[in-house]
């Protein structure tokens, strides 16, 4: 089939074909993968056991804001990834946020308790299972994204990967948030930090044999 | 008078609104610029020139199956650049070369052959050719021999959907197949 031949092929094809939406696309990749993984979450580890006591503290919303203050921006600029041309610009300074938002957290933890509480507070009840079970929670949403990477035409699938990670890190995060009973920033910002940057790795590692078009 | 841009991405919005033959006339347009692109690119890293149209075609192909990451509110210039870019790299890592190729003003460079016609289709038949069953017979029943989606399917004995479906997909494995193939 010579050139204008597939020109014509590709102009049938364009009639008869209408895509969806980008936004809706990623929309529904997100928020599926994020009701997936909540799903999974509440079926196998379950939510903490004195969620409603917890609920109303400052230390309990505050793993919930850090982990959406990077999963937001970073769902964000890997849809800008996904369309060539597109600059995202200022986005890149929103990534900034959630650190942060969390040495903040640290900064405040570290003046209101004493000297010698920070170490046990930083290991924390379960260091092992939230480097395990934040990248297991991340999984589903790690898939959505991909997913509506993927339809997309990202020119830099190495960092499109690496940002989509970080994004099913943060939504994972936030997930393991209901069950974690660990509420201290200290630990926050070592075993969620580690945790997420695992999930990103492997994106960024994945991104290149993933996202080709 | 309006740009190059400005022509293209007009035609662009007609076309994503549903326009085949805005469409058409648009990819024609850019075959005319990529051709002679692609033929000073393979040149330069010492391509064959047997490999221009493979080229040109692996572009066509990524910008009709991409179409939807353009945002219409925006002008077009900057997205098929960065599609251009893409994939005349890509194909040279495929074909073991890792040049850059500068791209950029592409669209601003008149053709020089106007009216060049196609080469002809013996050199790519290799792609049409490893397309099954269906996919094959309804690409080139429309491409080749120029009938609509309607006489396709009456012809086959196939629903129209199946037609749409059937063509959608054997242009996602055309570019696939030029994706694997390691010339």
């Amino acid at each position: 089939m010579n050139t204008d031949e597939l020109i014509i092929a590709m102009g049938a094809d364009a009639e008869a074909s209408r895509a969806q939406p980008e936004g809706r696309r990623w929309t529904l990749s997100l928020v599926l993968g994020a009701v997936v993984s909540l799903a999974l979450l509440l079926a196998t580890l379950k939510a903490r056991a004195d969620l409603s006591r917890v609920m109303g503290t400052p230390t309990f919303i505050f793993k919930y804001v850090a982990m959406l203050a990077l999963a937001i921006p970073a769902a964000w600029l890997a849809y800008a990834l996904s369309r060539p041309g597109a600059r995202p610009g200022k986005s890149w300074a929103m990534l900034a946020l959630a650190p942060a938002l969390v040495v903040a957290a640290v900064a405040i933890e570290l003046r209101l308790t004493p000297m010698s509480t920070w170490l046990t507070h930083a290991i924390g009840t379960y260091p092992g299972y939230c480097v395990l079970c934040v990248p297991l929670m991340s999984l589903a949403p790690f898939v959505g994204i991909f997913y509506a990477l993927s339809r997309g035409a990202p020119t830099r699938p190495r960092l499109a990967g690496l940002i989509a990670g970080l994004a099913a890190g943060g939504i994972g995060g936030a997930v393991y948030a209901t069950h974690c009973v660990d509420d201290s920033a200290l630990f926050l910002v070592t075993w969620y930090t580690i945790a997420i940057g695992l999930v990103g790795a492997v994106g960024a590692a994945l991104g290149p044999r993933l996202l080709r078009w | 008078m309006a740009t190059r841009d400005e022509t293209l991405t007009a035609m662009m919005r007609a076309a994503v609104s549903g326009d085949a033959e805005a469409y058409r006339e648009l990819l024609r347009a850019l075959t005319m610029h990529l051709r002679p692109l692609a033929r000073a690119a393979c040149a330069r890293v010492g391509l064959p020139q047997g490999d221009v149209e493979d080229m040109v075609q692996d572009v066509l192909l990524a910008i009709h199956l991409k179409r939807h990451t353009w945002d219409p509110s925006t002008s077009l210039g900057p997205w098929l650049r960065a599609i251009v870019r893409h994939k005349v790299i890509d194909g040279f890592r495929r074909r073991g070369r890792r040049e850059e190729v500068p791209i950029d003003d592409f669209l601003d460079i008149l053709p020089a052959e106007q009216a060049e016609p196609s080469p002809s289709r013996e050199a790519l038949e290799r792609y049409t050719g490893a397309l099954a069953g269906k996919q094959r017979d309804v690409v080139r029943s429309i491409g080749m021999n120029g009938e609509s989606i309607a006489q396709t399917a009456a012809r086959m004995g196939m629903s129209e959907g199946a037609v749409r479906v059937a063509l959608h997909r054997g242009l996602s494995t055309l570019a696939r197949l030029h994706r694997s193939a390691d010339a």
